[in-house]
């Protein structure tokens, strides 16, 4: 009866294959189901929160999601082993328009994205800071190893940082909507910390923090461009009132930030004498007209002085949805600081742009002296000088010495004169909607971010520009000091300004193809590896970075990229393809991904940037 | 249960009555296994249901989800028609695969062909189904080698294969539920499954002859059919339409299929049970084949289920009905506020984006500074306005937009007993199932200017799972009272020296202004009797008056100083298109807009529609419905902000369901006392 031993065999073994087949298959099932997103790229992120209290007795946090591997990267880096990363670091704000759907953690066959999930979508995602590596060769460039989110306010509009960090510095991020200011702990990168956070409530005599000036003590200042937060008087650190017209009107307000994020001081940018009410229009009216809506903000600590840009009184009232607000809402001004007590700045000058050979009544938008958004000064010693640039105009405008109790600023340089290198079939150089504006260490080179002009901006036959980052040669400006005759006055200058004033050095266009699609905003590199294999400051930055984001008005989707941008011996821009996307493979960080370290949160939006290393990296 | 006394004892003609016979491989018919190995193979099925219990209630798929039906009844499961497809094919096959193991087990032939058919067709979705991204090649896996070990191993092995895979087909078809339903689909599915493996067995072994062992799998196959039709019969109850919309939606059929095929099944299978002789067998056979057929699409059905939005609300009387509609090809929402006949307020909202990040991109701006990204609310999804309209069987009522408040309202006049609107729009139309009665919603307000607001915190109420509420403009709340008494002390300690007032005849308003005045009294706060400019302004009326006089405001203090003390509103005036009727505005509420529970029932609107505006009447009526307690009162000022005005593109605002789109909320003040 052999068959009926091998029955009795087979029967034991089956007992036991059942058995197996019975545990083999509840494992796989069991790892298919409860085990999550086991393949997924956020598997192995253990979020780290840091949780502070703010000064209204509630928590806010800020909570990384860094890559398994960038830590133990930037530990082997500081032991010795490999180099010492350097990143760039990115704050955006979530899009929240194009959000993904939850990704499925219990992924069976024949599974469907749930209802549920859609509702949850819906809801904002979190703002963060991305912390990219910027390290020139190594095998992770370009990729996000962070994304630091902060909590629990959303939306609030991520705007821009300090203009350059150097080693100690606390990060001063600020939110254009929810009027609060971000202090970060980058000592430890590629982790985050959080120092401090400003509330609205703290900053109740402005609203729209804009821009930031770190000093060597590692106090900064900021600009708050919108008026205070209650309309009528208010006051100040120091006693000054000034009355305002609600919040995000005018008059806007420099405030100084403790490292930690303790307010110092408010200080007023209007004065106690009424400005220009032909220039300076506000709505509703003012008593007392007023053009302070600071926006760029830079300071010669060794002068003590100094110097911030009005941009335009932020607040959007429709009253006639066909009709454009007036151009005067943008403003023409600069206003210098004495920060002798550098508790207490108090505006010396309030001067007004003077209007270029192209300006006229019929565009009164596009003079060159329209809105002023930026401002960059001079950095040597020997060198007294500031720089500024019109968004609307498309000029750029030069003091040579801003310790003086009234400057004279002129105009040094028309777009017109470089934008055929932006865009063949451009003319003009009026709307180029110019953002960052940045000298060089060594005070050779004038950095500038165009976005580009979109079509129609100049009427019916404009076809627009492409956008792009340029570099104009300033040495001669600067070396001739308070003795530059440099003055763009008549036609001829806008196309040739003449000896003695900046020339084109370089003109790199990006996203040439588009128009309208070029950067608003970028940083110089300022760090270089010395022999040391330690980070040091550099007069001689070799490279940039750009971040390009637009929603383009033929509804393509926005572009939000940050590009690289190395700067030659000689001066010459190119793009850096080796910055890639990590996931497209193609050149430039591009924001607009499904899946960051955070989660599956969709598309962002990267307003400003800085080159950064963790605090023992660099020296 | 078959056991193996008895079928020793049943005479069979091909095989020996061994005790414990175990043909391996595929064989003829033979005598059903042993009583160990049927329990066994109960015992499988058994533990596959517990564990997919087990892993339905860990995973949280029981847990109840904190939004209602109603919310539920607007959003499908995202899915494409050939994610459905696979799911359907993957689902039937694989529960073909198992139950036809699970039968072997019991002592049905092998049924190769048809297994072996359906093993491949269930292989082949599945890695489909992992190749769309809708399955982790794990669980591909998995399921990939169920099937095989069903379709390969020998009698015993491939039963208990079979129970797993039957299982786990359970919880494939569960796990896109929730709540008590995930559990009733998962029962379903475990029993259809078995059904249908029976039925086929018996569609192959009836009429054999006389037969025991075949009339018992008859029998079995009627028992677990009638049972297959109890969790159907619980589906259609707890989660199925309404009986007005059984034949409206496509849940309707598909959920009575779930109780109607398996009973069909069962009385196909009725014949078998008293077969005793050859005669007929072949009908009966071919009824089993059709009860299989039938128990095959009951499964379909179940698998479909998963793909389909929840029931939308039924009309009860009394309360608001929100439902989602199709007007031919345009999704829309509509809210009709609770009727006891009479004028009836209707609103019209555009459907949400079926595909988020879809449709808005903020791109209104003109090129020489003209509007950026900001949406004025509601009028700007609805130009023609007037091509909508609505009926309760007598003229057609168009909808208009309505200053203040987002969306189309029409005020209809429904007869008492109505059961049904007519929507009518430029692509078409769609009956609402109605009904008339009583509710705490005074429908002379409804009618009125307050209509909105009133429709707005019936909303909020609604789906907060409150049983209806008051309209908010017939009273003011004590804790009203208190914040305005608050708001109003705070102002005066700030420096104000007086107050221009501004109400209407709502029994709020009247009531709001006698407060303040009061309160004003005792302060010595002065309350000018025409307006001053350097009064500050304070709005107690409802929407509509406010809206007119914020734009009146605005514009006159363009001109000249107007209210330079400030613009104040009540905490009830906090709706998008008040709030852009201003410059700058401070109101005090009881919640901060910007914490996550504001912001998430801010997201929940906009699951409903594209045109969704959160409002403090319709959050705090949603967070009251839940029993969220009130935060203290802090002053909050709101203005629209765009630092790059006159760019389009440019403008950071604009997100459907913010509150307010292009601008910003911020805290003034810490809580009020």
């Amino acid at each position: 009866m052999s068959g009926g031993r091998h029955r009795r065999l087979l029967d034991r073994l089956s007992l036991r294959a059942k058995i197996a087949t019975v545990v083999a298959a509840l494992a796989v099932i069991a790892g298919g189901v409860v085990i999550p997103t086991a393949f997924s790229a956020q598997a192995d992120i253990v979020p780290q929160r840091q949780t502070i209290k703010g000064s209204d007795g509630k928590d806010y946090w800020v909570e990384n999601h860094v890559v398994p591997g960038a830590q133990q990267a930037s530990e082997d880096a500081a032991a010795g082993i490999g180099k010492r990363p350097e990143y760039l670091v990115v704050w955006a704000g979530d899009e929240n328009v194009a959000d993904t759907a939850v990704p499925q953690v219990k992924k069976l066959p024949g599974s469907l994205a749930k209802p549920l999930d859609a509702v949850r979508n819906a809801a904002p995602g979190p703002d963060f800071l991305a912390v990219i590596d910027a390290t020139k060769g190594s095998p992770a460039y370009g990729k996000v190893v962070n994304t630091a989110t902060v909590g629990p306010l959303v939306e609030n509009e991520p705007h821009h940082m300090q203009y350059a960090w150097h080693k100690g510095n606390t990060i001063f991020a600020g939110g254009l909507f929810s009027a609060a200011t971000y202090m970060f702990d980058v000592s430890k990168l590629p982790a985050v910390g959080l120092k401090g956070i400003s509330l609205p409530t703290q900053t109740a005599c402005g609203s729209v923090p804009d821009a930031f000036w770190v000093n060597k003590d590692g106090t900064a200042y900021g600009t708050y461009m919108g008026g205070p937060v209650a309309p009528g008087p208010c006051r100040y650190t120091h006693g000054e009132v000034r009355s305002g017209n609600g919040f995000a009107g005018s008059p806007g307000e420099v405030v100084k930030f403790a490292p930690n994020g303790d307010l110092i001081d408010q200080s007023p940018a209007a004065t106690t004498t009424p400005e220009d009410p032909q220039q300076c229009l506000d709505m509703p009216a003012l008593s007392s007209p007023t053009c302070a809506n600071p926006h760029g903000i830079q300071v010669r600590e060794d002068l003590k002085t100094m110097v911030t840009s009005d941009y335009a009184e932020p607040r959007n009232i429709i009253l006639d949805p066909v009709k454009a607000p007036s151009p005067q809402l943008r403003r023409t001004t600069l206003r210098t600081w004495d920060i002798s007590d550098p508790d207490h700045p108090v505006v010396r000058s309030v001067k007004y742009m003077p209007v270029g050979p192209r300006s006229g009544a019929e565009d009164p938008l596009h003079n060159e002296n329209r809105a002023m958004m930026e401002t960059t000064v001079t950095n040597q010693p020997a060198h007294k000088g500031a720089f500024t640039m019109s968004m609307q105009g498309g000029a750029i405008y030069y003091t040579p010495d801003i310790t003086a109790k009234d400057p004279v600023w002129r105009e040094v340089y028309d777009l017109t004169a470089l934008v055929k290198k932006l865009d063949p079939a451009a003319t003009s150089g009026a709307g180029l909607n110019g953002g960052w504006l940045q000298t060089s260490p060594d005070d050779t080179t004038l950095y500038h971010a165009v976005m580009g002009r979109q079509p129609g901006a100049l009427g019916k036959n404009d076809k627009g520009t492409a956008g792009g980052v340029i570099a104009l040669d300033i040495s001669k400006l600067v070396g001739a000091g308070t003795g530059t005759t440099c003055s763009i006055d008549t036609p001829a200058q806008e196309t040739d300004p003449g000896p003695g004033c900046p020339s084109a050095k370089s003109v790199l266009p990006i996203n040439g193809d588009e128009k309208a699609g070029g950067p608003h905003w970028g940083a110089l590199d300022n760090l270089a590896l010395g022999q040391d294999g330690f980070y040091h400051e550099t007069e001689q930055p070799q490279r940039l970075s750009t971040a390009n984001y637009f929603v383009s008005r033929t509804g393509l989707d926005g572009d939000h990229k940050v590009c690289m941008e190395d700067i030659a011996k000689n001066g010459q821009l190119s793009l850096d393809t080796d910055f890639k996307d990590e996931l497209t493979g193609e050149p430039c960080v591009d924001f607009n991904r499904a899946d960051w370290p955070h989660g599956p949160f969709g598309n962002a939006k990267p307003h400003s940037q800085l080159f950064v290393t963790a605090d023992g990296d660099v020296k | 249960m078959v056991t193996s006394s008895s079928t020793a004892a049943a005479p069979t003609p091909e095989a020996p009555a061994l005790p414990d016979p175990s043909p391996d491989g595929p064989g003829r018919a033979g005598p059903p296994a042993g009583g160990r190995g049927t329990l066994l193979i109960a015992g499988a099925l058994a533990l596959a249901t517990v564990v997919g219990l087990v892993v339905l209630i860990t995973t949280g798929v029981t847990a109840t989800p904190d939004v209602g039906p109603v919310v539920l009844s607007f959003v499908a499961p995202e899915a494409s028609p050939t994610s459905v497809v696979v799911r359907v094919v993957l689902v039937v096959a694989s529960s073909l695969v198992a139950g036809l193991g699970l039968a072997r087990g019991v002592g049905g032939p092998a049924a190769t062909a048809v297994l072996r058919g359906a093993a491949v067709a269930a292989g082949v979705a599945v890695v489909v189904a992992g190749i769309l991204g809708d399955a982790g090649w794990p669980a591909v896996a998995g399921h990939v080698l169920l099937v095989a070990a069903v379709a390969t191993l020998p009698r015993r092995s491939a039963a208990v294969a079979g129970a797993l895979l039957a299982g786990t087909v359970a919880l494939e078809v569960a796990l896109v539920g929730w709540g008590a339903a995930a559990v009733v689909e998962l029962l379903a599915a475990v029993v259809l499954t078995t059904a249908s493996g029976l039925a086929a067995v018996a569609a192959s072994r009836l009429g054999d002859g006389p037969d025991a062992g075949s009339v018992r799998v008859a029998r079995l196959g009627v028992a677990v059919a009638l049972a297959g039709a109890v969790p159907g019969a619980v589906a259609l109850v707890v989660d199925g339409p309404g009986l007005a919309d059984l034949t409206g939606s496509v849940r309707g059929p598909v959920t009575v299929a779930l109780v109607a095929l398996p009973l069909a099944a069962a009385g196909l299978l009725a014949p078998g049970l008293r077969a005793r002789t050859s005669s007929g067998a072949r009908q009966r056979r071919e009824l089993a084949r059709w009860a299989s057929g039938g128990l095959a699409l009951a499964l379909g059905a179940l698998a479909v289920l998963g793909a389909l939005p929840s029931a939308p609300q039924p009309p009860q009387a009394g309360r608001a009905l929100l439902r989602p509609m199709s007007l031919g090809t345009q999704r829309a929402a509509v809210l009709v506020a609770p009727t006891a006949g009479g004028p009836t307020l209707v609103r019209l909202s555009d459907g949400a984006d079926p595909a988020p990040g879809g449709g808005r991109d903020g791109m209104d701006g003109m090129d020489m500074g003209g509007m950026d990204g900001m949406d004025m609310g509601g009028t700007a999804g609805a130009p023609d306005a007037g091509a909508y309209t609505v009926s309760a069987g007598g003229a057609p009522v168009p909808f208009a937009t309505r200053p203040g408040a987002p969306g189309r309202w029409a005020v209809v006049d429904v007869p008492a007993g109505t059961d049904a609107l007519t929507l009518t729009g430029p692509h078409g139309s769609a009956t609402v199932p109605v009904t008339t009665g009583p509710s705490a919603a005074d429908p002379a307000v409804l009618a009125g200017p307050d209509g909105p607001e009133c429709a707005d915190a019936l909303l909020g109420d609604l789906l907060g799972g409150g049983s209806g509420t008051a309209c908010p403009s017939t009273l003011l709340t004590p804790a009203q009272a208190g914040i305005l008494t608050a708001a109003v002390t705070d102002l005066h300690a700030r420096g104000l020296t007086s107050l221009f007032l501004v109400g209407d005849d709502s029994a709020r308003s009247r009531a709001a202004v006698a407060a303040v005045r009061a309160t004003a009294a005792r302060l010595g706060l002065a309350i000018s009797d025409a307006p001053r400019p350097e009064d500050g302004l304070l709005v107690l009326s409802g929407w509509d008056r406010a809206h007119a006089e914020l734009t009146d405001v605005t514009a006159a203090a363009t001109r000249t100083r107007t209210f330079t003390g400030g613009v104040f509103l009540a905490p009830w005036l906090v709706a998008p298109d008040v709030l852009a009727a201003g410059s700058s505005t401070m109101f005090p509420l009881p919640f901060t807009p910007q914490d996550a529970t504001p912001r998430g029932y801010a997201a929940l609107l906009t699951t409903i529609s594209a045109d969704a505006a959160p409002t403090s009447s319709g959050y705090l009526a949603w967070a009251h419905a839940r029993g969220l307690p009130d935060a203290p009162p802090r002053l909050y000022a709101a203005a629209a902000i765009d630092v790059m005005p006159g760019m389009p593109g440019m403008g950071h605002g604009g997100q459907p369901g913010a509150w307010f789109p292009g601008g910003g909320i911020v805290p003034l003040s810490g809580p009020l006392s």
